[in-house]
């Protein structure tokens, strides 16, 4: 399993930045990859949503299913997961700091199996690749997420 | 509305939890599931639907899973029994000297309150509890 992370300190409060993650609808106002959002299921604890999206010029379709801990943390995982992986889980994990700031800490885990027309050394190169692609848009996306709460 | 149920069980956390994690086994330890079809699982997360007895009939729910190894198992229903709006649950897992705690608890909100029987829920729980136990300690004691 493949892992990258990303941490940003927001200047809002931890409810705020919560509230945003977990409104899915929403994020298209701030990632323009997002062409709609279906919630199949909402009880403000576990969520279950299709997210249509472009990317890495194609249209995706990734399912999602995400739940609220105790401690406020978001667990998802992606039973349609995002093309080329065929595991993709996550977590989100916020800290609030008594100055009012939230850090936000995105993780991510992933699988990308070698294809058939690849080997060894062009899977190896792939997989970097993607991974450093993917670590460059997660630090967007919080940067993003970031910006709308600071507003 | 909620209900909690604790039972403890002889075996090691771990046995325990692993028990109740691979959802392939429900159907040798509990007698009222009559299938699983598993739709997705990576180990840590499942999907699947589990077909159960109910008086004369039988009845089939969806659900997902949010496994964390030797401390919790996080369920909700996205296909909930036609009876409830929602369901969602969790069993806790903890180590007592050897042997593990259970605690087992639903959440839920019933359609129509008048034709709801809590006692029937309970009963449904604590019977959860019991075959896994039963199940647990015969396979500890060989």
């Amino acid at each position: 399993m493949h892992r990258i992370e990303s941490m940003r300190k927001i200047r809002a409060a931890e409810s705020d930045v919560r509230h945003l993650i977990w409104d899915i609808k929403a994020w298209s106002c701030f990632w323009e990859q997002i062409q709609a959002v279906d919630i199949l299921y909402d009880d403000g604890i576990h969520q279950d949503f299709i997210m249509s999206l472009s990317w890495q010029n194609r249209d995706s379709s990734i399912r999602t299913v995400r739940f609220r801990d105790q401690n406020g943390n978001i667990h998802f995982f992606s039973p349609q997961p995002p093309s080329p992986t065929t595991v993709h889980r996550g977590l989100w994990k916020l800290v609030a700091s008594e100055d009012g700031t939230t850090a936000l800490t995105a993780m991510r885990w992933f699988e990308m199996p070698i294809q058939e027309k690849e080997n060894l050394e062009t899977h190896s190169q792939h997989l970097k690749t993607f991974s450093e692609d993917f670590q460059t848009r997660l630090e967007t996306l919080l940067g993003r997420l970031g910006a709308v709460c600071e507003k | 509305m909620k209900i909690v149920k604790q039972l403890t069980v002889n075996a090691p956390v771990g046995v325990v939890y692993g028990f109740y994690a691979d959802i392939r086994k429900w159907k040798e330890v509990m007698d009222d599931v009559v299938g699983v079809s598993v739709f997705y699982d990576d180990g840590f997360h499942q999907e699947f639907d589990m077909t159960v007895q109910r008086g004369s009939g039988q009845e089939t729910v969806r659900s997902v899973r949010f496994c964390y190894p030797c401390s919790s198992i996080e369920i909700f229903q996205t296909k909930p029994s036609p009876l409830f709006t929602s369901m969602s649950g969790v069993w806790r897992f903890l180590e007592e000297n050897g042997a593990t705690l259970i605690e087992a608890t639903r959440q839920f909100e019933v359609k129509e309150e008048a034709s709801f029987n809590m006692a029937v829920l309970e009963k449904f729980l604590q019977h959860n509890l019991d075959s896994f136990k039963k199940r647990i300690e015969a396979s500890c004691t060989g």
